[in-house]
């Protein structure tokens, strides 16, 4: 995995603002943007590991805490 | 081993080694305060990256590479070892820890991002006095392992089972310990552990 900088907020005006403000990637491979937003990890970090993915920037959103998304009833999903 | 050039500082890798090993509670690299939420395009990314957790109610600041995952920074850095890395790459479970009542698995989730929270782990079960959690001793009771690498990942998931309330049919225990893979195939016997260990904590 390469360095990264990381940053974590819980507001998403301001999640945006640094995704936005982080320099661009000269190359234009998506798995190679400048910055990615981590929410849940399994598929970033995953990547991340591997080498697939290298931001130079993380920025954390798992604080956004999202009402929808905790509002879904996995046990309803499951098993209705 | 003490070398008399006069050359500044001594950094070898061997007392590196040692300052890091005599430093896993406290590690104090920096003697700044940790930058949280600051823009951090200037500084370079391989500073050490400062968090401050509560783990099985210590506290512990560490100063590590960006880089470290939780389960990396308990096992290596916090010298909790119960934690186990199996595939670290969030398929067998081995690395389930809590977060803030939360099972996450520890090998996905990046130790800076849980600066300031609380994190459970299969050390912190039991109480101080040595008397096994509820769950730990159903495992026992049960036999509900055979060579045990993935229990702590099965212990602390089926804490977290119980107390998010999906317990209440060997159906429901199943689909919610469906994260934590045993290669044993103990299965039945964690499902008979969960189910013991659930009226205990209830009656806690």
């Amino acid at each position: 995995m390469q360095p990264f900088h990381f940053a974590r907020t819980a507001d998403a005006k301001s999640a945006v603002l640094m995704h936005g403000s982080s320099p661009k990637d000269a190359s234009s491979d998506p798995a190679n943007t400048s910055a990615q937003y981590l929410a849940g990890g399994t598929t970033l970090l995953d990547l991340m590991k591997l080498g697939v993915t290298r931001p130079e920037q993380v920025i954390d959103i798992n604080d956004l805490g999202h009402p929808k998304l905790a509002a879904l009833n996995l046990e309803r999903m499951a098993f209705d | 081993m003490v070398s008399h050039t006069n050359s500044g500082p001594q950094w070898s890798r061997r007392n590196f080694l040692a300052t890091s090993a005599a430093s896993t509670m406290s590690v104090t690299l920096l003697d700044h305060p940790p930058t949280t939420a600051a823009p951090s395009s200037a500084a370079d990314p391989r500073n050490p990256f400062v968090t401050n957790t509560t783990i099985n109610n210590r506290h512990y600041r560490l100063a590590i590479d960006v880089r470290t995952t939780l389960l990396d920074a308990l096992r290596e850095h916090a010298g909790l070892a119960g934690s186990k890395k199996g595939c670290d790459h969030g398929q067998c479970g081995a690395c389930t820890v809590l977060v803030d009542g939360r099972r996450v698995l520890s090998c996905l989730t990046l130790a800076a991002s849980t600066d300031g929270k609380n994190i459970t782990t299969v050390e912190g079960l039991a109480q101080m006095d040595g008397t096994l959690h509820p769950m730990q001793q159903a495992f026992i009771d049960h036999d509900a392992f055979q060579c045990g690498y993935c229990t702590p990942g099965q212990i602390v998931s089926a804490v977290a089972c119980v107390d998010e309330g999906h317990a209440e049919s060997e159906a429901t225990i199943r689909e919610y310990m469906s994260g934590n893979l045993c290669r044993c195939a103990a299965y039945p016997n964690i499902v008979d552990a969960i189910k013991q260990a659930k009226t205990k904590m209830k009656g806690a």
